[in-house]
């Protein structure tokens, strides 16, 4: 008896980008958190539009400049975090462990800027329904980012005590759209929180 | 590396593919024992499971509707109090919605869409059982709170301010809210699941035109998921919050909002309608080629309709709120809006019956209940339109109108399918078929039963009766409907209990199925039944929408696959084209054991806010177990390792 077959057999171990099935996940993850983004700030402006006057506290300015420092640290990391992804792709793996220890330090430095802001506000969660609004927006934010650097320096310290095998260079190379989303999501913060202070 | 190529097997090939099987069933198997059962990652276990515990649930939830019935059975009655009675019509709506509809759909998800694609389990086997651990959970929270005098009582929808702080005392809300956080975490990690697995994971030749009704149905419905679910895990930890920690999101005295809730629930809550409906038409999708024997009218169609009812399914939240007073524009748009999605489910409707019209029908009982399904739906379809218009829902909101409407399409619409897929895919799942005089014996009580049931509340809701009293006057004359009503209850209880009988006798004593005892059409039916760990000895190839009627003998098979570890395939969105190996991981009690932290967090939380970081720690340390890296492959290691 005979069997047709088709030869899968020298068929590659690993594929990057969207052939990956990590890939899908992490960007459906972003789609979830992005949703969860989008209605926090959809409750933001729902608020806005019931509160007079609006802000019911005045923002400091030095808390809203301090957020766009952080938005440019959070915007500059995304350099050194796409050159990790093309080091991953490339096999590099001296160039993958240099650029996502840079990318994960400015990550840090721009979290703990975000600790600084959050006390410079003049309210807390439960001063009113805009504090509330606040707090969580830029709260759950920084639960991404902590998340973000956290994956970043397990992978870190993989690539340094190894074994590392073919495949973390994939894990390496999906991970970064998940911190493009921490950057966007900073992005989305600040304009909703702090550009209309800064303009004002 | 070379590309996956078609060629013949060389006599030495086919030797040494004897006995596959064993090679394939040691890998593939899981460990023995009791710890065994708990680490296992298969997909028809992790599916087998979310099935049975959402029954289990929907018999309680079912018990409780009994209870409300034998007390509006008539005027006056004093069976329960009216608190007893809040908790249990709220235990009843959410256990129904969020630990049967969706945990049942998306566990025949689970167990089937990896079979009907052709692989060997789902994309990320882990995260599919900690979805389950999580769910179940959840669902044992929620009747603990109602058994211990602490259910929720301010409805399936949570309203504040009822819910809120100041009059929702003690933790029954804080109870439900957790429970959904639960639930939603489940449901988001299976419609990740399935939506990796019907994209990345088919069988080489499955391209998309040719995926199963039921994968395009279920892929549809994780996508609804993915954006509806994060709307409700968001409002109720605003809820949450709003109750623990005194924020004040709906605190109209402090710049909040009640009707804020309103529009973020419905946002979720509308769509959850569908996420329940649509896994339904690909029920009805399947069933009817195999007992109509012919191919569906209209594939194309057909997935376009599901995708355009997922869309507008978005859209039509506010029709839940045209009493709280709205602009009339947007009155008027959300009135389309609902109308508009009765155009792709008449669609729908009319291309089923095109099959049924060209086909031979064969009046199994699978098939019966997609005929109860017809003709039940279409009434609520009905009446859904009805309600869509300003005028008329004003009238009947909050009546037993509405209760029968959403019965007719949610029992209707949803649960006739279902039960008639449980009568289908039953001898896939066990091996064994169900006795078939039982089944039309269940299928006429419940038809019936329904109908006596919910078919009088319309006009009990047009008489005036308001839903979620606990009891009402002689003189309304409410008195004789109702007794119909519960009368029609015991007939579908009754109904339901018969199939469960029979699933309960038949698993063990059932006549022996065989591969495809339908004669039907899907790349299911040509593996055993039950199917054996791997699902498939060698993977399948298909080359066109009906594999099992159509391919022909020497259709290739997958070759090639690493059969010492859990290898499989990948292939591409659009084609279905070959593009990478890649190795699932084992099983492991990594997942109950992030279940059991999550549990910690989520429960401590109503307590004390400092469950949050001790519960946090602990998941931390279970995921830390989850992703440790396995033994090294030696011949993966990247070349410059440290």
């Amino acid at each position: 008896m005979n069997r047709r077959v088709l030869d899968v057999s020298g068929l590659p171990t690993k594929a990057f980008g969207p052939r990956d099935t990590m890939w899908w996940a992490v960007m459906l993850l972003i789609a979830i958190e992005s949703t969860m983004l989008a209605l926090l700030a959809v409750t933001y402006f729902y608020i806005r539009s019931r509160t007079t006057p609006f802000p019911p506290v005045a923002v400091p300015h030095a808390a809203a400049w301090l957020a766009t420092v952080e938005l440019a640290v959070w915007l500059v990391s995304a350099v050194p975090t796409y050159a990790a992804g093309r080091a991953a792709v490339a096999g590099d793996l001296p160039r993958m462990r240099r650029q996502l220890i840079l990318g994960t330090a400015l990550g840090v430095i721009a979290a703990v800027l975000r600790w600084y802001e959050i006390h410079l506000l003049p309210m807390r969660w439960d001063s009113h329904a805009y504090g509330s609004v606040v707090w969580a927006l830029l709260g759950l934010q920084w639960v991404h980012a902590l998340t973000g650097i956290g994956e970043n320096l397990l992978y870190i310290v993989l690539l340094y005590v190894g074994p590392v095998e073919d495949k973390h260079r994939v894990d390496v190379e999906v991970s970064t759209p998940l911190w493009y989303f921490v950057i966007a999501g900073a992005a989305l913060a600040w304009a909703v929180v702090f550009l209309e202070v800064l303009v004002s | 590396m070379t590309p996956a190529a078609e060629r013949e097997l060389t006599p030495a090939e086919l030797a040494e593919l004897t006995d596959p099987g064993a090679e394939l069933a040691r890998t593939w198997t899981r460990p023995a024992g009791f710890l065994g059962w708990l680490r296992d990652i298969d997909h028809k276990a992790i599916g087998r499971r979310y099935i049975v515990t959402a029954f289990v649930f929907f018999g309680l939830g079912g018990v409780l509707a009994l209870i409300m019935r034998l007390q509006l059975a008539r005027p006056d009655a004093t069976l329960v109090g009216p608190d007893l009675y809040n908790q249990i019509f709220t235990t009843h709506g959410s256990t129904m919605m969020f630990l049967f509809a969706v945990p049942v759909m998306q566990g025949f998800g689970v167990y089937l869409v990896p079979l009907l694609v052709g692989t060997r389990n789902v994309a990320f086997p882990r995260l599919n059982a900690y979805g389950y651990w999580v769910y179940l959970i959840g669902a044992v929270f929620l009747w603990v709170g109602l058994l211990t005098n602490t259910g929720p009582d301010a409805g399936w929808f949570m309203y504040v301010p009822l819910a809120g702080p100041e009059y929702g005392t003690g933790k029954r809300v804080d109870v439900w809210a957790q429970m959904v956080t639960f639930t939603e975490l489940s449901a988001l990690a299976v419609a990740i699941n399935l939506i990796v697995t019907s994209l990345k994971l088919r069988a080489p030749g499955m391209a998309l035109h040719r995926m199963p009704m039921f994968v395009w149905a279920s892929l549809i419905t994780s996508v609804m998921v993915v954006f509806a679910m994060p709307a409700v895990m968001l409002a109720s930890s605003q809820l949450a919050s709003d109750r623990l920690v005194a924020t004040h999101f709906f605190n109209a005295a402090e710049g909040g909002d009640p009707l804020l809730w309103q529009h973020l629930f419905w946002y979720f809550a509308h769509p959850e309608v569908y996420i329940i409906f649509i896994p339904a038409l690909g029920f009805v999708s399947s069933i009817i080629p195999a007992f109509a024997r012919t191919q569906l009218v209209g594939y194309p169609v057909m997935v376009l309709a599901m995708v355009s009812t997922a869309f507008i399914g978005f859209g039509v939240w506010v029709h839940h709120m045209f009493a709280t007073g709205l602009p009339q524009l947007g009155q008027s748009f959300f009135t389309a809006a609902s109308l508009l999605i009765a155009i792709p489910t008449g669609i729908q409707m009319f291309l089923w019956l095109a099959a049924l019209w060209r086909g031979r029908i064969r009046l199994a009982t699978p098939m019966l209940y997609v005929l109860a399904f017809f003709f039940t739906f279409l009434i609520g379809g009905l009446t859904g339109v009805m309600v869509a218009s300003v005028p008329l829902d004003l009238q009947v909101h909050d009546t037993f109108f509405v209760v029968a409407h959403l019965h007719y399409v949610l029992i209707g619409g949803a649960v006739f399918p279902l039960i008639g897929a449980v009568y289908y895919w039953f001898p896939k799942i066990t091996g064994r078929m169900l006795d078939e005089r039982a089944g039309v014996l269940s299928c006429a009580l419940v038809f019936v039963g329904f109908q006596l049931t919910f078919f009088p509340m319309h006009q009990l809701g047009l008489d005036g009766m308001p839903r979620r009293i606990f009891t009402y006057d002689e003189a309304t004359g409410w008195g004789p409907l109702n007794l119909l009503a519960t009368i029609g209850a015991g007939v579908l209880g009754l109904g339901i209990l018969v199939t469960l009988i029979n699933v309960w006798v038949s698993r063990r004593r059932g006549a022996i199925a065989g591969s495809d005892p339908w004669l039907a059409d899907g790349l299911e039916w040509t593996t055993s039944s039950p199917p054996p760990p791997y699902n498939y000895r060698e993977l399948p190839t298909v080359r066109d929408r009906y594999p099992a009627w159509t391919s022909p003998p020497d259709q290739p098979v997958v070759h090639g696959l690493g059969r010492r570890r859990p290898e499989i395939l990948i292939t591409g969105i659009i084609d279905a084209e070959p593009d990478h190996r890649s190795e699932l991981p084992t099983a492991t009690l990594a997942p109950i054991a992030a279940a059991l932290a999550t549990g910690v967090t989520f429960i401590g939380s109503i307590f004390t806010p400092w469950a949050v970081p001790i519960g946090g720690a602990l998941v931390t340390v279970a995921l830390i177990v989850w992703f440790w890296p396995r033994r090294p492959h030696r011949d993966e290691m990247f070349e410059v390792s440290p």
